[in-house]
């Protein structure tokens, strides 16, 4: 009864995970006094949201973590820091708070290479430091043939120290609303611009923290609420839209996308399970089918919320389009195994859904979740909503072909006897693909007719655009050498797996590795192992597959 | 035979291979587009011969495909709508690419309109000036990069070919005018020095520089390098050159001389001995008056003029002038500022004043001017036959006086200074000016190409090279040619004008959200205006073309705004492709499911 245990074993991963993620993050939430402040809203990065999200953004801006353990080993979340240095007299500048994870930085500029976290005041209070800093990017100023990571990250450095020290000052972030789109104020500004008014949000704050500071009770809230009042009637209700903030407070506690992959994983091993009991085995089915549903439409809430949230498609970087592939290749699987029940598409999709997310969820320095406003060019809600998400559906296609490639090409080796399978899946993996050409190629057309329209040419042999298009060509490659008949059912499923390759370089690649052209307000950097390990993986994981499936072809003939 | 070649052409082996073929061309373009540079992976793949050979064979590959399966029945439907698809979005391309036209304009905010498009296509623009005709010839820039010999370039009809006959040799990515000085033939005095300099801690090789400075040339009078300046002094005789090496008191200097144009009549008067006395003109009409000297000119408090000090820092001088223009009187008053002619101010009765220049000259050395106290100043003295001299001065330190010959290091031992010395002095300096070729500087943004021109005729054989948007005039056997490199325009039916140009920005912040100009498009023939606003993927269409958002700046000068203008004939098959293709696709895979697994079926068995 191996396989029995191995699936215990399997099903107890999502329990241990759900636990170790999920509820560690919100246990505290309800004796700390700072949760009420959430829903401050302040205006940041050119849009307004909740405090609870400012505090996320920038803790995992200074830390790369989105919780925080102290010195003395007490856990905090982003909005207990932040809202601590907002009110509190914690001494944060003493904190081993900011990251330096470059060693070649670190060397350059005399820190401590075995240290990860310095404090503010190991920096700031450093003059050679500083110094150091500021010449390694004047440097790369001046000679474009410098090591341009280096002075990247002497800039990320810098514009940390800039962030405690901005954080911690009583001037921290813009939280008093003006009226009419209009820059917001700090408090300062605040009692300038309102006079009396700005006068008693003083009074309000002065209290909140008095309160604050002794510990914190049932005053706090009253406390928060009486300033939220005071807020709210500074300007017209739309300039304090509290409605909207409650939504992103909603939508950054429930984590539907990491929801929705533990579902993936739990739905996996159910149906797992479903194949190998016999008795039960319908049940457990239904069981799995309903862990799947829920968690795909876990991914629609998300998806809804964050498109209220920022009024747009949510689909205009690496975060949201991974997030929606995800998304994509869960509804073509849950239609297909409505259609026809076959346990299969549901174990690829959660297999690859989840890993998807999982990338997405835990990385978020190279993955960027924040929602930022969109840079010109993008402003055009038609034709970024169908363009770009006619491409993302195309690459959810492929995604639910890669995953149908893996199942078929381990039953060609493993379970050849199992012919009707193979065959069905072949099938399945071939209609994907067409699924995911249609959908590509609309994709890339819509691009190039946008294109024509905000950049005044059809087609420029951008890197994006070409490497669409080379993606693209791979897979008609395939396509078409199948009706030639030069590759049969196993050469279909292994080029799936090939080819999928090509549309991570198309999506990640051409962002983050070759960084040059047109589409560079999707730039970003990091992950590029990760990356490496999982192409060389595939790369490897086809390779071996061939050689097998050959050796046997021979012996068998 | 034909019908086996169009086989072979058409067969979907050949389309595998071409797709693989195309894949591997486009992923190492991409890789060395990211460790190159755009332009290079243009002129190496996407804008070279043999892909456009490529794209073609595939384009022929396609329209073979779809011949070779004829008759056509119901099942090729899908099949052949997507390669008719892709058949038109080439054609449609190969449209554009011949008769779109493809410009620029560039509009600031309030100013004029503009009634033609820059193109990026180059020209070289040939005119008779004496008879006001002209030629605009096309330049094709990578067949002349590639060409062994030049390229003739067609004069006739306004130069016939005995006069000149004109090539194109090459085109230099960025030129720029470099300073030759020569000996004049006038042998006047009117000095220049070659001076090097080097830097004393030779860490580079390269580290030394050549530089001119040259009397008569205001802008080479001084040169600057970090907090040293090197001005250039000339004395004509051995007493001018006593005078500047052990100066007089600042008494015995004088004030300068102020010149005074008035109405075309010329007056020259030394300040010193002329204050508070009228001055008249030589025909004795005109009298002027030196009211008051401002050795070191301040505005006080209560605005009004005074000297802080003896020394003439900032010298000015108070005058007044007066004349009779028939019955009518006419005076001035006025300031005048030594240092600072662009400041001068003047009050005019009864007279025009562009007619009135006032031109106030006090020749001291840098040494003299307590501005410079903090500065370290060389002055090199360029005196009669052949005499070198410098007198230098650290900041807060005593003058150091010597003589110097060519070649020979100037004996200062200030710290971080270069190692300077003369290396030519032309006593009768002329200025020329030579374009020659320098490395592109990327990181500049600008650039000044230049194309070298061999020009032919009668006791004429020469190079010349025209900077980009530089005119340039010869004269051939009488006749005035100008050339003008520059990019194509291309005329107008209406005319646009910048009204305003707006960015808004995201809330709270700088970052621009949109960029917006508002402009008023005017029907040249009707007169008809149209006011619209224009924003990215919000363009406007007029007259044929589509008139899009495409940069802008904000400078000192004004907002200005640049607008792409596209006229594509070839669009609506770009699009019309697109739609057949999406229809194809989803004929051929989506509009029967079971043929598919029918065939796949086949498939499978056929395998086994």
């Amino acid at each position: 009864m191996s396989s029995l245990r191995c699936v215990i074993l399997l099903l107890l991963l999502p329990v241990w995970l759900l636990e170790n993620q999920c509820l560690a993050l919100d246990k505290n939430s309800i004796d700390i006094p700072s949760s009420g402040l959430s829903l401050l809203i302040v205006q940041d990065g050119g849009r307004k949201k909740p405090l609870d999200t400012y505090a996320r953004e920038n803790l995992i801006k200074l830390t790369g973590r989105s919780k925080w353990k102290d010195s003395e080993g007490g856990e905090w979340t982003a909005l207990e820091v932040i809202a601590d240095m907002f009110l509190g007299t914690n001494n944060w500048q003493k904190e081993k708070l900011i990251k330096v994870g470059h060693i070649l930085l670190k060397k350059e500029v005399g820190l401590d290479i075995n240290e990860k976290f310095f404090s503010y005041q190991d920096l700031h209070t450093n003059q050679e430091l500083m110094k150091n800093l500021s010449q390694i990017i004047r440097i790369e100023e001046d000679a474009p043939q410098y090591d341009k990571t280096l002075s990247f990250e002497a800039k990320v450095l810098l514009q940390k120290i800039r962030l405690v020290e901005k954080l911690t000052a009583s001037e921290a972030f813009s939280w008093i609303p003006a009226p009419k789109g209009e820059s917001w104020f700090s408090l300062i500004e605040g009692i300038e611009f309102y006079k009396e008014k700005g006068k008693n949000i003083q009074q309000n704050y002065e209290n909140l923290k008095t309160v604050y500071l002794a510990g914190g009770d049932r005053n706090f809230s009253d406390c928060v609420n009486i300033l939220f009042e005071n807020l709210r009637s500074l300007v017209s209700p739309n300039d304090y839209p509290q409605g909207k903030i409650r939504i992103e407070v909603f939508y950054n506690n429930l984590h539907p996308f990491r929801l929705a992959w533990i579902a993936c994983l739990i739905s996996f091993v159910l149906m797992l399970i479903a194949n190998q009991q016999k008795s039960l085995g319908k049940a457990i089915y239904w069981f799995g089918l309903g862990v799947f549903g829920l968690g795909t439409i876990l991914q629609v809430i998300g998806f809804i919320l964050r498109t209220v949230i920022s009024s747009r498609a949510p689909v205009t970087n690496m975060y949201e389009v991974l997030v929606f592939m995800a998304l994509g290749a869960s509804l073509i699987a849950f239609f297909y195994e409505l259609f026809c029940r076959s346990k299969i598409f549901i174990l690829s999709a959660a297999v690859v859904t989840a890993v998807v997310l999982i990338l997405a969820d835990n990385l978020p320095t190279v993955f960027d979740p924040s929602i930022q406003p969109l840079v010109p060019v993008l402003r055009s809600n038609w034709w970024l909503t169908v363009h770009v998400i006619t491409i993302t559906i195309g690459y959810a296609a492929f995604l639910q072909a890669l995953g149908i490639g893996h199942i078929s090409v381990f039953y060609y080796l493993f379970k050849p006897q199992e012919e009707k399978s193979i065959q069905s899946l072949t099938k399945f993996n071939c209609r994907t693909m067409q699924i995911g050409v249609f959908f590509l190629s609309a994709g890339t057309l819509l691009g190039a007719l946008w294109a024509e329209k905000a950049w005044g040419r059809f087609w420029g042999w951008d890197p994006k655009e070409t490497w669409a298009l080379i993606a693209l060509l791979i897979y008609l490659a395939v396509l078409h050498a199948r009706y030639v008949g030069w590759i049969k059912g196993f050469g279909l499923n292994a080029a799936s797996i090939l080819a999928f390759q090509g549309i991570i370089m198309a999506g990640y690649g051409v962002n983050y590795i070759l960084g040059t052209g047109k589409h560079s307000y999707g730039f970003g950097i990091g992950g590029e192992e990760i990356v490496a390990i999982f192409v060389g993986i595939e790369i490897l994981l086809v390779l071996f597959a061939v050689i097998r499936y050959r050796m046997k072809r021979l012996k068998n003939d | 035979m034909y019908s086996r070649l169009i086989a072979h052409l058409g067969s979907m082996r050949l389309a595998v291979v071409l797709i693989g073929i195309l894949s591997v061309i486009l992923i190492w373009a991409t890789i060395y587009e990211s460790t190159h540079s755009t332009q290079e992976a243009v002129s190496l793949f996407y804008g070279s011969v043999w892909f456009s050979c490529l794209l073609l064979l595939l384009g022929i590959n396609v329209v073979c495909a779809a011949l070779v399966r004829y008759p056509w029945s119901k099942r090729h439907r899908g099949f052949l709508l997507t390669h008719a698809g892709i058949l038109l979005i080439l054609i449609g391309a190969i449209i554009g690419l011949l008769l779109g036209k493809e410009g620029y304009i560039t509009l600031k905010e309030g100013a004029g309109s503009v009634d033609a498009i820059t193109t990026q296509r180059e020209v070289i623009q040939i005119s008779r000036t004496d008879r006001a005709e002209f030629l605009k010839v096309p330049l094709e820039i990578n067949k002349l990069k590639s060409a062994s010999v030049p390229i003739p370039i067609e004069l006739n009809p306004i130069i016939p070919k005995d006069i000149l006959k004109v090539s194109a040799v090459t085109r230099y990515e960025n030129t720029e005018e470099q300073t030759l000085v020569v000996e004049s033939e006038r042998k006047s005095f009117s000095p220049a020095l070659q001076i090097s300099l080097s830097a004393s801690r030779g860490n580079s090789a390269n580290s030394e520089i050549e530089e001119w400075l040259v009397l008569s040339d205001p802008e080479k009078q001084v040169l600057q390098f970090g907090p040293l300046f090197i001005q250039i002094i000339g004395a004509e005789t051995q007493k001018e050159l006593d005078q500047i090496l052990n100066p007089p008191s600042l008494e015995k200097i004088g004030f300068g001389n102020i010149f005074f144009d008035i109405e075309g009549e010329k007056i020259e008067i030394p300040v010193k001995e002329s204050l508070n006395k009228e001055i008249r003109s030589t025909n004795g009409n005109i009298a002027v008056t030196l009211k008051e000297y401002f050795p070191d000119f301040r505005m006080d408090d209560n605005d009004s003029p005074v000297s802080i000090s003896e020394t003439p820092n900032n010298p000015a001088v108070h005058y007044y002038i007066s004349w009779e223009k028939g019955e009518e009187k006419c005076f001035v008053y006025g300031f005048v500022f030594a240092d600072y002619p662009e400041l001068s101010m003047m009050k005019v009765h009864g007279a025009d004043e562009e007619q009135i220049k006032v031109n106030y000259k006090f020749n001291r050395s840098m040494l003299d001017i307590n501005a410079w106290d903090d500065s370290n100043i060389i002055c090199l003295v360029a005196g009669p036959e052949n005499q070198l001299h410098y007198i230098a001065r650290r900041a807060g330190e005593d003058k150091k006086i010597g003589t110097l010959q060519l070649n020979e290091k100037i004996p200062l031992n200030w710290k971080m200074n270069p190692a300077i010395t003369i290396k030519k002095y032309v006593f009768s300096a002329e200025v020329l000016s030579q374009v020659v070729p320098i490395p592109l500087d990327e990181e500049k943004g600008f650039s000044r190409p230049a194309l070298e021109l061999n020009l032919n005729g009668e006791n004429l054989s020469t190079n010349l090279m025209i900077q980009w948007n530089r005119p340039f005039e010869i004269q051939v056997k009488g006749v005035p040619v100008l050339f003008l490199y520059t990019d194509e325009k291309i005329p107008l039916d209406f005319e646009i004008q910048l009204l305003k140009f707006t960015m808004p920005t995201f809330e709270g912040t700088t970052m621009p959200a949109s960029y917006e100009s508002l402009v008023r498009v005017t029907d040249k023939k009707s007169g008809e205006a149209v006011e619209r606003k224009i924003w990215m993927n919000h363009p406007m269409t007029y007259g044929g073309y589509r008139i899009s958002q495409s940069g802008y700046s904000d400078s000192i000068g004004g907002k200005t705004s640049t607008l792409q203008l596209l006229s594509d004939p070839g669009s609506f098959l770009k699009w019309w492709g697109s739609i057949l293709i999406m229809i194809g696709i989803l004929f051929m895979y989506f509009w029967r499911p079971f043929s598919l697994r029918n065939s796949s079926r086949r498939n499978e068995k056929n395998s086994e």
